[in-house]
């Protein structure tokens, strides 16, 4: 996985290696995430509205959402979309 | 799994799914919409005059760069318009820093002139001087008012004559829903995207006013622009993220949503410009909506 925008800052790390079961979900990754990272668990709880989840260059909602497949070796980037305040 | 091809040139496989529209597209099919979006609505509004001086808000956040390298590239075609870059610093320690240095390297990526001006040059004090001071208001009521006259004053200083923003369709139905929520009618009428000419304003002008803040964060990381890491201390404090809140769920459920907000917030526009004619402050000479200013209510108000 790659973070990046204030999602760097949040998760405390650039990158990070995830191994899980075969034919996991993007969900579920997104749950081992919020276990491993608790600052994210608010935001990984409904993940989609704030933030672009983008799988080997496709943003998951042209696939099949929270509820995609994950390929073996691929990488999920996390883009914040709202940053800043007034 | 293979994405479904793109909707728009039927030949590249798409890469985001606009739920609104239908749309499925592709990175260059999709880039290639924003800057259509945004060259629509700069003519629709008649946002820009041949030989427009335009002076751009690039704060580093992905909007402003997106909109800095759209009408770059909208005046590369046609070379019809200076613009100058013009970055407000606010003196927020770490968030603003980091954002100016990735203001500065963009401008100078794209050959465009940049200006920095600072609320202490401005006003005599930073923004966390004020945050820390006693004050009944959020941090971003006084943040918002003092960078548009920031900015305002900068557009002047350059002798520009349009003050382009980097809000967004999201920016756009969040303030039309405050504007409601606080039964704020008159205010609709600073939501007309194409601004408007006063005294002591340089007309503002917002060409991502149809463009969704999914798809700029989208067109800032196909585009590979840098994105600012540090949060914004004071975010917490708006009201505006119970509206970004609402209306993101909203979308989520009935995609369209922000559109039609803005849309009816434009609808609008000309009752509420009739109820909220420009007056002078008597302390500063700005224009203004009251007889005190906004700015100098603030600055005295603390």
């Amino acid at each position: 996985m790659v973070f990046l925008g204030s999602l760097r800052a949040a998760a405390g790390r650039k990158e990070l290696e995830m191994e899980l079961p075969e034919g996991a979900k993007v969900s579920v990754l997104l749950c081992e995430l919020s276990k491993l990272t608790p600052s994210l668990a608010e935001l990984m709880a409904d993940p989609t509205p704030g933030n672009l989840i983008i799988m080997g260059g496709v943003e998951i909602g042209n696939l099949q959402g929270v509820e995609t497949p994950l390929v073996e070796g691929s990488e999920v980037v996390l883009v914040p979309v709202t940053h800043g305040g007034s | 799994m293979a994405a479904p091809t793109c909707t728009k040139c039927h030949e590249r496989p798409s890469v985001f799914h606009r739920a609104y529209s239908g749309e499925r597209l592709c990175a260059p099919c999709f880039r290639s919409s924003i800057k259509e979006r945004v060259q629509g609505a700069i003519n629709r509004f008649r946002m820009l005059d041949h030989w427009s001086r335009v002076a751009v808000g690039v704060s580093g956040g992905k909007d402003s760069l997106t909109l800095l390298h759209i009408l770059k590239e909208i005046e590369d075609e046609t070379h019809g318009s200076d613009l100058i870059a013009i970055t407000v610093d606010e003196g927020i320690a770490g968030y603003r820093d980091e954002a100016v240095g990735i203001a500065e390297r963009a401008c100078r990526r794209l050959g465009v002139e940049w200006r920095l001006v600072s609320f202490r040059d401005l006003f005599g004090r930073s923004m966390d001087e004020i945050a820390v001071e006693d004050r009944v208001l959020g941090a971003c009521t006084f943040c918002g008012v003092l960078r548009r006259r920031a900015l305002n004053e900068a557009a002047k200083s350059v002798d520009a004559d349009r003050l382009a923003t980097g809000h967004t369709l999201d920016d756009m139905a969040q303030s039309a829903l405050l504007n409601l929520l606080r039964g704020d009618v008159g205010k609709m009428s600073s939501l007309g995207p194409g601004g408007y000419t006063s005294p002591g304003f340089v007309r503002r002008i917002k060409p991502l006013c149809e463009v969704p803040e999914r798809e700029t964060a989208l067109y800032a990381y196909l585009s590979g622009f840098e994105l600012q890491g540090t949060p914004c201390p004071y975010a917490g404090e708006a009201m505006r993220g119970d509206a970004r809140d609402f209306l993101n769920e909203m979308e989520a459920r009935r995609p369209g949503t922000l559109f039609t907000t803005y849309n009816t917030a434009l609808k609008l526009i000309p009752a509420a410009t009739a109820a909220e004619a420009l007056k002078t402050c008597r302390i500063c000479g700005e224009p203004s909506v009251g007889d005190t200013c906004r700015v100098c209510q603030l600055i005295d108000k603390k």
